[in-house]
């Protein structure tokens, strides 16, 4: 099968046999890769997007996306007065005639955006109807197709010290690689966001990253902040299945951690499920808070979402693609 | 349905065993989540803010307790008892004098009668009812019908004017309600107006006792009787009337003698109160009343009559070979005209209404009441001998012939051993035989005595007079105060050919031989004609009928249940069908998808 026919069966809110294998009601399995994408409508769609946003940090390397620098090339963008040294060819004598000042004319330089794609294979993302990490895959390749078709650097890894990842890649017939690379993601124990961030920006050209997680880090997301502060675009995609949002359980259970093991004993009633979606409402509030203090993009995700509604449109319209 | 082992029951006290395992330790599913982060704690949260928590309806829960359940009553062993037939309602309507107080409109029975009518609406068209009205006389009106037949004799059932048989009725009830293939239920109606009837101790259905009537304000005459005094004087009356209400009583009272009023009085009763008085009737007086002029609950206990004795002299024939000593008795008697007969003359007598035979008896009985003194063999009376000094004397003190007598000085130093005759029953015996003997024999009534007066200290005892006294009163008819009670059977004058009775309701045939006359339940004037003759000519007898029940005019209802429903059935149920096996299949079942259920939570 191959990647676009996957990622074509993918447009539809359910997989076949995802229910048989999520290993229980929701719950982990060994899930197959899944990254493939088929539907060619949509992988049209996909090349006329890009990622839209503003003054992303580039490596100087010329590209498809206006950088913070002025350079020499065409497209008209400022004036600024003339300093010796200056290529007088770009003197703007009409403006000397007029003004009796020179005036140096500069123009936009089009950097390569590198846009790294780390995914969250912790087991906790291996949960959910639709799997989360599944979804995951798929939003990922589907971002990095995009990427590589507007002539982007598209890296890509998991959420994980020591994990495998992905160098730099160009042109859309990279593709076949990245998606290869995320379907051979394997699975990882929890992991520290912090650690796993410092460890995989070392060496890492400067760009977007974008964290297609959960949000169920052992020690909280801070680590976002710090990105941001080693000059990387950090944006985080919220993924959550339908029944993290509204669980349907009830009576008395003891509910098994899919990552740490641990047990914790609720019996559920109307009033304890009002009392959890109370508190992921203010858990996923708080994340949202922190980013959006920090200008860092937070998109949150139900898996529920079909892939091509989430791509083109909520992530266009959270401004995130244009 | 019956339980055959009910102690079994006692399992179900695993119950609360089982709820408080639940409450104390509740069996937890594991469920694996993503991450157990937004649930830690939540449920201790939420406790906190309980006091108490009850135990969670789980299907495991409630899978235990249907086992418990149904193993503990399979263990009881149900039976379910199914009679074949359908249900058989009996109906006692009590249709006494006090069913007739309009406490309640129209009048008592009218609303037992409602009731009964209703109950028989609520029958199937294969039940079956029986219907008993307990006036004087209990009368099985439908015995095991139709709901419609008994609706009908329902209907056509009327409130009498005198106390109910309630005994008998309730017996029959008791008889009814053990027919086989039906599931009987007894229904009584009444106000509980009559005296506690002695019945058996259970009966073998449902009894449902229903109560009738409200109030109590009557006042009635409960005495009423006449006395002629032996010296021939004036007929001396008694009255006694009664306040049974709780509320006091201004009563006008009216004596009426042969229709005409003599005394006027004015009685205060308080509650619960009586008053009694006496009067004298003028002479040649034939009936007399009394009129109370009140608006009570009872109108039928307002009025008592009484028929006065004439002044003509009783006419007894004494058939003796030795007449003095009986001649002389019987002669001392106030009223008495005594005519001696020798027995050589007896076949061409012309006898009295009552003769008196002594130491002679024809080989047939006269067509009149008679005394037999001192048989003689060869007679009508089979005599098996003679024995002296007869010991071990014994006689039934509550017999109306021995009363006011006392017999125990009595010694007979010859007594005539008899062959009793069946129609004969003793009133005194000694180890030898019977010494006195009284019966009806087609139409006559026979008082015997086995002994020679002369031959025995009875001529020198005060009982002497009485006894015979006492004797003319068993032979003649009517009664002696002149008052007939309602439903009291009436002696009849000498019945050798029939006579008719005509009363307020009309006329009825009284066979000949008959010694009574029993239907007396409607108050007033009854009289008494040969058959042969036309009612218009003149009547042999007269008597009128009063209530003169105290338990009837005492009307407030009295809640005496009459009978006790069997605490264990009276017969055996005629078809049981044992549950317990259904039950254990169905606790297996239960118990496997419990053991399953277990197995898949685990």
């Amino acid at each position: 099968m191959t990647l676009r026919a996957a990622l074509a069966r993918r447009l539809g809110v359910l997989r076949p046999g995802a229910l048989a294998r999520s290993g229980g009601m929701f719950g982990a399995g060994a899930a197959p890769p899944s990254t493939r994408l088929s539907d060619e409508a949509f992988l049209r769609r996909l090349e006329r997007l890009a990622i839209a946003l503003q003054r992303p940090p580039t490596a100087g390397l010329a590209g498809d996306h206006r950088s913070r620098r002025r350079s020499e090339g065409l497209e008209f963008a400022d004036y600024r007065t003339y300093s010796p040294g200056d290529d007088f060819r770009r003197i703007d004598w009409k403006a000397y005639g007029r003004l009796g000042t020179l005036y140096y004319r500069l123009a936009e330089a089009y950097d390569e955006l590198a846009l790294h794609l780390l995914v969250d294979t912790s087991a906790s993302m291996n949960w959910g109807v639709p799997n989360k990490l599944d979804y995951a895959r798929q939003l990922a390749a589907a971002l990095g197709y995009l990427a590589l078709a507007r002539l982007d650097a598209v890296a890509a890894g998991a959420l994980a010290p020591g994990a495998p990842r992905l160098p730099l890649l160009r042109g859309k017939a990279q593709a076949g690689r990245l998606f290869a690379f995320l379907d051979g993601l394997p699975l990882t124990d929890r992991a520290p966001l912090r650690e796993s961030l410092r460890l995989y920006r070392r060496g890492a050209m400067r760009g977007v990253v974008v964290l297609l997680s959960d949000g169920f880090f052992p020690d909280g997301h801070t680590g976002l902040g710090e990105l941001l502060e080693a000059g990387f675009q950090p944006v985080l995609l919220h993924l959550l299945s339908p029944q993290e949002l509204e669980p349907a359980l009830t009576g008395d259970l003891e509910l098994v951690d899919c990552e740490s093991g641990e047990l914790v004993p609720a019996s559920l009633t109307p009033e304890t499920l009002s009392r959890y979606r109370e508190r992921l409402r203010a858990w996923c509030g708080e994340l949202e808070s922190y980013c959006v203090a920090r200008r860092i993009p937070y998109i949150r995700l139900s898996t529920a979402m079909p892939l091509e509604e989430a791509v083109l449109g909520e992530l266009r319209r959270r401004r995130l693609l244009a | 349905m019956t339980l055959a082992n009910p102690a079994a029951l006692w399992w179900l006290a695993l119950v609360p065993v089982i709820l408080l395992l639940h409450i104390l330790r509740t069996q937890r599913r594991r469920v694996a989540v993503s991450s157990v982060q937004l649930w830690r704690g939540l449920e201790a949260e939420l406790e906190a803010r309980r006091n108490w928590r009850p135990p969670r309806f789980t299907w495991l829960l409630a899978l235990q307790l249907g086992v418990v359940v149904v193993g503990a009553l399979a263990l009881a062993q149900p039976q379910l008892l199914r009679p074949p037939g359908g249900q058989h309602l009996v109906l006692v309507l009590d249709a006494s004098a006090s069913m007739g107080a309009t406490d309640v409109a129209p009048n008592r029975f009218a609303v037992a009668q409602r009731v009964a009518l209703e109950r028989l609406s609520a029958l199937g068209p294969t039940d079956r009812a029986t219907v008993i009205r307990a006036g004087a006389e209990a009368r099985l009106l439908a015995l095991a019908q139709a709901p419609a037949v008994a609706r009908a004799a329902v209907e056509g059932a009327g409130v009498g004017e005198a106390p109910g048989d309630l005994r008998t009725a309730l017996l029959l009830a008791a008889t009814a309600a053990q027919l086989p293939a039906e599931q009987a239920q007894v229904v009584v109606l009444s106000d509980g107006a009559y005296p506690p009837p002695a019945l058996p101790d259970e009966v073998a259905a449902p009894v449902e006792y229903v109560l009738v009537g409200r109030g109590d304000n009557n006042v009635a005459i409960t005495a009423f009787a006449l006395r002629r005094p032996p010296n021939g004087g004036p007929t001396a009356g008694y009255a006694r009337v009664t306040n049974f209400g709780s509320t006091s009583f201004d009563v006008p009272a009216r004596l009426l003698a042969d229709g005409l009023p003599i005394q006027q009085r004015r009685l205060e009763l308080p509650p619960q109160g009586s008053e009694e008085f006496t009067f004298t009737l003028p002479v040649g007086t034939r009936s007399v009343a009394l009129q109370l002029d009140v608006a009570d609950l009872l109108a039928v206990d307002n009025r008592a009559e009484a028929q006065a004795q004439g002044g003509e002299e009783r006419a007894i024939t004494l058939v003796s070979p030795q007449p003095e000593l009986l001649l002389r008795a019987l002669r001392a008697l106030p009223g008495v005209r005594v005519t001696t007969v020798a027995p050589s003359d007896y076949a061409t007598a012309t006898l009295a209404p009552v003769v008196v035979f002594d130491s002679y008896l024809p080989r047939v009985l006269p067509a009149a009441d008679a005394i037999v003194v001192n048989p003689p063999a060869g007679g009508a009376l089979e005599v098996l001998g003679e024995v002296r000094y007869p010991a071990g004397l014994e006689y039934d003190r509550g017999h109306p012939l021995l009363e006011a007598v006392d017999p125990v000085a009595l010694q007979i130093s010859r007594l005539v051993q008899l062959r009793p005759p069946a129609w004969a029953t003793p009133v005194l015996w000694t180890d030898a035989g019977p010494a006195i003997l009284e019966g009806v024999v087609d139409g006559r009534h026979v008082l015997i005595l086995a002994f020679d007066p002369r031959a025995s200290n009875l001529p020198r005892l005060r009982a002497f007079p009485l006894l015979l006294a006492n004797a003319l009163d068993r032979l003649g008819w009517g009664e002696r105060d002149g008052v007939v009670r309602a439903g009291q059977p009436v002696r009849l004058p000498a019945n050798p050919a029939g006579l008719v009775v005509a009363g307020p309701t009309g006329a009825s045939l009284v066979p000949a031989g008959a010694v009574a006359y029993a239907d007396t339940e409607r108050l007033g004037r009854y009289l008494v004609h040969p058959a042969a003759e036309s009612l218009q000519g003149g009547a042999l007898a007269e008597f009128r009928v009063s209530l003169l029940a105290p338990t009837e005019s005492d009307v407030r209802p009295r809640s005496q249940a009459p009978l006790v429903p069997a605490t264990a059935p009276g017969r055996p149920p005629v078809a049981a069908v044992g549950l317990a096996g259904v039950l254990l299949l169905g606790m297996l079942a239960l118990s496997s998808i419990e053991w399953w259920y277990w197995g898949k939570g685990r």
